[in-house]
């Protein structure tokens, strides 16, 4: 039981991280692209 | 000049966040561990589930508040991010419940883990979101 319980603690957590990392990635790009904007070559 | 004040933007909102909701987040945490310094041995413990589950709160509720103050954001990318905030102070809740229980129904050292796991991914998924408002404002 106390394994389910830290196993499954553990999974929520990757699950928050990795959505935390893909919403960086998801600004990142946007600071790119608002760059491009506001200088174009 | 305009990317130097903004970088100094930038470096303002991480620093507000480091004051005021990850310091004060912490302060359950650093006074247990002074008492516990101060008190004699077997009396306190130095570290409770309680105080990281206070922690994670702290750090989820600031979330909740700040991406309520952010006008000019994607919604979508809002409901998501309050939605996991809302899910983690659901386990957050879930763990405080099964630390209340007490007794020998549930393992301390388990829940200890537990806690210590969420208010850290609490702790990153904040970071995140504010360094994505620091970079966007």
């Amino acid at each position: 039981m106390t394994e389910i319980l830290v196993a499954s603690t553990v999974v929520i957590a990757l699950v928050a991280l990795g959505f935390g990392a893909w919403s960086l990635v998801q600004t990142h790009k946007e600071v790119q692209r608002q760059k491009e904007r506001d200088h174009p070559e | 000049m305009q990317n130097r004040h903004r970088g100094q933007e930038m470096q303002t909102v991480k620093s507000k966040w480091l004051a005021y909701t990850v310091l004060i987040g912490l302060f359950p945490i650093f006074s247990r561990f002074l008492v516990w310094l101060v008190t004699k041995e077997g009396s306190i413990e130095p570290f409770a589930p309680h105080d990281f589950i206070a922690f994670g709160l702290v750090l989820l509720i600031s979330n909740i508040n700040e991406i309520e103050h952010i006008v000019d954001a994607d919604r979508s990318w809002k409901t998501s991010q309050n939605g996991m905030s809302a899910c983690l102070i659901a386990v957050h809740g879930v763990l405080l419940c099964l630390t209340l229980i007490g007794g020998d129904a549930v393992d301390r050292q388990a829940i200890m883990y537990c806690v210590a796991i969420i208010a850290l991914a609490s702790l990153g998924l904040s970071y995140m979101l504010f360094t994505r408002i620091s970079k966007m404002s």
